[in-house]
């Protein structure tokens, strides 16, 4: 979000005069600043990193092979970290700046800790970013190529574990910020509930500390020490566990201040009212309580973990569809609410009633839409044993493309259409560009995702630069392998179009010099407000230890018979490629 | 708490479809039978697979009337041996495990599918009813060549079908990268 | 005057593409065997309908002509 010229600024500058007085920009500008950057540093990881995935869709469908298919996974490993790691975290941070402002209603307590972590959580990415850079210059002896999913024994440099680490230690004290706040906020209002929004920050962040252990242990304990030479490797079972303890959580982090937005702002932009504030309260734990425990889904077909643990992960996954098929009911019964409101009528009637010309409000709408379709592939994920025909499969892209893809990534793209105007004061710059950008994600990811699915059936592979074999004939159900790699190919070069126009409307609101009105920060209250649930969703430490419990429960034992079987340190363990004389070459 | 009549119907709805889902699950691994991959392949050491017994001499065994043994080595960017040839009618076990980073098995198209971890087994079995080739593909990101491994694994009328001496096979032991089985000699099954 | 806005023919044409791309995995449940390509065709020529309707509507003797 660059700055805008002197005039420019002036014009903008009077007209933030005529923002309401309870507008976010007016009653916190500096907190709207750190919004700011942080969206920067999200839409730029977006843009590279959509880039980075039309060059997939064209290399893996053999239409345009434009990079050598051995620097593939390199721009795979970016795409990964930068979409699924920087674009999201960073947004979530933003949003959840933003959201624990507004409902507290008052700013951060310290702007120094607030930039610090800022600093932190980019210096972190930089330093990760330029170890997966570094991989395309053969000349510079530095490499990452270990995908965003980086376990033992495949090797990335030190340098980019480190900026993980660093990048991690960053969120948690984003966490902390966010708690201080609330604190803060609570010794003002001791009797009060927690305002939802803030409520919604707390418990993700608690699930996000739990849920890191996991891979802070994998990259302190282990990985960093082995990248450097100092230990030996570790086995590669109990890192990937270790990873999945974080792994899957990561998409419970992802997917919560998408939650939020369907939550507390779609009803409003709908013209309705949340269903049940309650019931949102009910969500937000049991996705806190039930993140964690199931990451040994991922694991469902790996060696030496025996088949109970794997049930047990199986039986917590299905309990955790419970709070997104509550979400699903809440936010379309808002929704129907708003369109009634609106004057909506009939049973099906009402949905014309809705704002559909609103980017943000169609955004959202199909990324909910797109997030039900994902639930459904997701559950044959889930299925223990049907997940034997799909695991590592063109499958798999095509569920998360569905949830993280689309069901976060659109929704994050319509809420910076309403949230950017607010944090900037700036009019947005295209209504019909932004609708039909939304629309363009929606249709894209529908060919590619739907091509996906169907190779994935077929058993091509995924993560594979060329997934064409002399061995293997793959067989589809429905049309040719050839039809569908140009469907998958054309698909990617919708959403990368799509992506190009979002960033380019959201630019040029940032440099817009018609100013944004009527920028109301209040969101209208539930129909059953919050006095209408018990007072224990409230208790925090209550949460936070069951929660805390239910990880040691579905995890101690997997772990103790990992580490039982072939040991911390396991004979005959080597690193690929083995990266540690560069990092004393790289110091002197 | 006020819960609104249609949450409590959608909340009883959605236990209904968790508890259906789980139930589904556990008929078909307790009743149907499916078998998943678990802990009981125990650990090698990577480095020495060459005196292990099993994957010294990496290939098809007949261990019974109709069962077979396979013994897999997945390394980067190949699996030995590269092809392996089976009767329909069998049922097989794969036991497979990798010489250096993770690696997938995977038969295309079908569920015989394991995560292949160094210092790890995998053990599958699989049963085979259908004459005909399949691709094994790798499916778990393993280094740049990764996109070049594969296999193929071929399912022969019973009655077409040779294979090896299953007590001892006399040809290549693990030195051979790329190996492909050499589908001739032996008694007929 | 035109029955559908051009934001409205956009979100119907975008609802029409899951569709049409489902249609033959859906009839090859059933043993019906439709190609891809005819299905997304049959999707193109259904969305071009939409649009004549919305452009002719207004007079309901003109769409029965
Ligand atoms: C321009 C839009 C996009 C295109 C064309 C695209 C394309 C692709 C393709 C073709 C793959 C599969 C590569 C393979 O397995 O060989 C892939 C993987 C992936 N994509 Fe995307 N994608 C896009 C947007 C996104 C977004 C918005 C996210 C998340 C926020 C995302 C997250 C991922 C992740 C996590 C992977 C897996 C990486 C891995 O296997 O290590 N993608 N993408
Ligand atoms: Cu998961
Ligand atoms: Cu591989």
């Amino acid at each position: 979000m660059s700055t805008p010229g002197e005039t420019a600024g002036e014009t903008v500058e009077s007209a933030r005069e005529m923002l309401p007085d309870n507008s976010f920009l007016i009653q916190y500008p500096h907190v709207s600043r750190v919004v700011r950057s942080l969206f920067l540093t999200a839409f730029v990881a977006f843009g590279i990193g959509a880039f980075m995935g039309v060059l997939q869709a064209l290399h893996r469908t053999g239409i345009a092979r434009i990079v050598e298919s051995a620097d593939y996974y390199t721009f795979l490993t970016l795409h990964g970290v930068l979409l699924a790691i920087v674009f999201t975290i960073f947004f979530l941070a933003g949003v959840f700046t933003w959201a624990n402002t507004r409902s507290l209603d008052r700013p951060p307590v310290s702007k120094r800790f607030t930039w610090f972590w800022v600093v932190t959580m980019s210096a972190g990415t930089a330093m990760a970013g330029i170890a997966m850079l570094a991989g395309l210059l053969p000349s510079i002896d530095i490499s990452a190529d270990v995908l965003f999913t980086f376990y033992a024994p495949l090797q990335a440099h030190p340098i980019f574990y480190i900026g993980l680490a660093v990048f991690v230690i960053g969120t948690w004290l984003a966490g902390i910020d966010w708690f201080r706040q609330f604190l803060a906020w609570r010794r003002e209002h001791p009797d009060e509930r927690i305002p939802l929004q803030s409520f919604m920050v707390l418990t993700t962040m608690i699930m996000w500390f739990i849920a890191t252990l996991g891979v802070a242990v994998e990259v302190v304990v282990f990985l960093i020490p082995w990248s450097l030479g100092i230990m030996p490797a570790p086995n590669p079972l109990l890192t990937r566990t270790l990873f999945w303890f974080f792994g899957h959580p990561i998409v419970y982090f992802w997917l919560m201040p998408a939650y939020l937005l369907w939550y507390t702002v779609l009803p409003k932009i709908a013209g309705g009212r949340l269903f049940s504030d309650p019931l949102a309260r009910v969500v937000f734990v049991l996705f806190l309580l039930l993140s964690t425990p199931v990451g040994i889904h991922h694991q469902y077909l790996d060696p030496g973990i025996a088949e109970g643990f794997k049930f047990i992960a199986m039986t917590n996954t299905m309990f955790l569809l419970l709070p997104s098929l509550l979400t699903a009911f809440t936010v379309v019964a808002s929704i129907e609410h708003g369109a009634r409101q609106r004057g909506g009528t009939g049973y099906f009637g009402w949905l014309k009633a809705l704002p559909w010309r609103d980017p943000a409000f169609t955004g959202m709408a199909l990324a909910g839409l797109m997030f039900a379709a994902g639930g459904f592939s997701g559950m044959v994920n889930a299925g223990m044993n049907i997940n034997y025909l799909v695991h590592n499969t063109l499958w798999v892209p095509g569920h998360f493309h569905l949830t993280v893809g689309t069901a976060v990534a659109l929704s994050f793209m319509a809420g910076a259409y309403w949230l950017v105007p607010r944090i900037t004061g700036r009019k947005l710059y295209s209504r019909p560009i932004g609708l039909f950008q939304v629309v363009l994600w929606f249709v894209g990811m529908v060919f590619m995702s739907a091509a996906m699915h169907r190779g994935g059936l077929a058993g091509i592979p995924r993560r594979t630069a060329e997934p064409q074999y002399p061995q293997v004939a793959f067989e589809t159900v429905a049309g040719s392998v050839g039809s569908l790699r140009l469907q998958l190919a054309f698909g990617g070069v919708l959403l990368f179009v799509s992506a190009l126009l979002f960033l380019m409307n959201v630019g040029l609101t940032a440099m817009n010099n018609k100013p944004a009105r009527g920028l109301d920060s209040a969101l209208p209250p539930a129909l059953s407000g919050p006095e209408q649930s018990p007072t224990v969703l409230d208790n925090l430490k209550l949460w936070a230890l069951i929660a805390v419990v239910l990880v040691i429960l579905a995890y101690s034992l997997p772990l103790y018979s990992i580490v039982q079987g072939a040991g911390l340190y396991p004979a005959g363990q080597e690193a690929s490629p083995a990266v540690i004389a560069p990092l004393l070459e790289v110091i002197a | 708490m006020h819960v609104h009549n249609y949450e409590k119907l959608w909340l009883g709805a959605s236990l209904l479809l968790i508890v259906g889902f789980i139930s589904t699950i556990v008929y078909g691994a307790a009743g149907a039978g499916i078998t998943m991959v678990n802990d009981e392949g125990g650990q090698v050491n990577p480095k020495e697979l060459g005196n292990t017994s099993g994957f010294d001499d990496p290939g098809v065994t007949k261990v019974g009337p109709n069962e077979y043994e396979v013994h897999i080595v997945a390394l980067q960017f190949a699996f030995q041996p590269g092809t392996v040839e089976l009767p329909a009618n069998s049922t097989v076990t794969f036991y497979v495990t990798s010489r250096d980073v993770v690696h997938g098995f995977e038969v295309a198209g079908t569920n015989a599918n394991t995560m292949v971890i160094p210092g790890e087994v995998s053990q599958i079995t699989v049963e085979f009813d259908e004459p005909g080739e399949y691709g094994i593909v790798c499916h778990e990101y393993c280094g740049a060549g990764h996109h070049s491994m594969a296999a193929e694994l071929i399912v022969r009328e019973p009655s077409n079908f040779t294979m090896q001496d299953d007590t001892q096979t006399p040809t290549s032991g693990n030195e051979t990268t790329n190996a492909t089985a050499t589908p001739t000699g032996g008694e007929s099954a | 005057m035109s029955r559908l806005s051009p934001a409205s023919l956009l979100i119907v044409g975008a609802f029409m593409v899951p569709l049409f791309i489902e249609l033959p995995v859906v009839l090859s449940f059933v043993g019906v065997n439709l190609p891809m390509e005819v299905s997304l065709g049959m999707g193109v020529v259904a969305f071009a309908m939409v649009l004549v309707w919305s452009e002719v509507s207004e007079k309901p003797e003109a769409a029965d002509a």
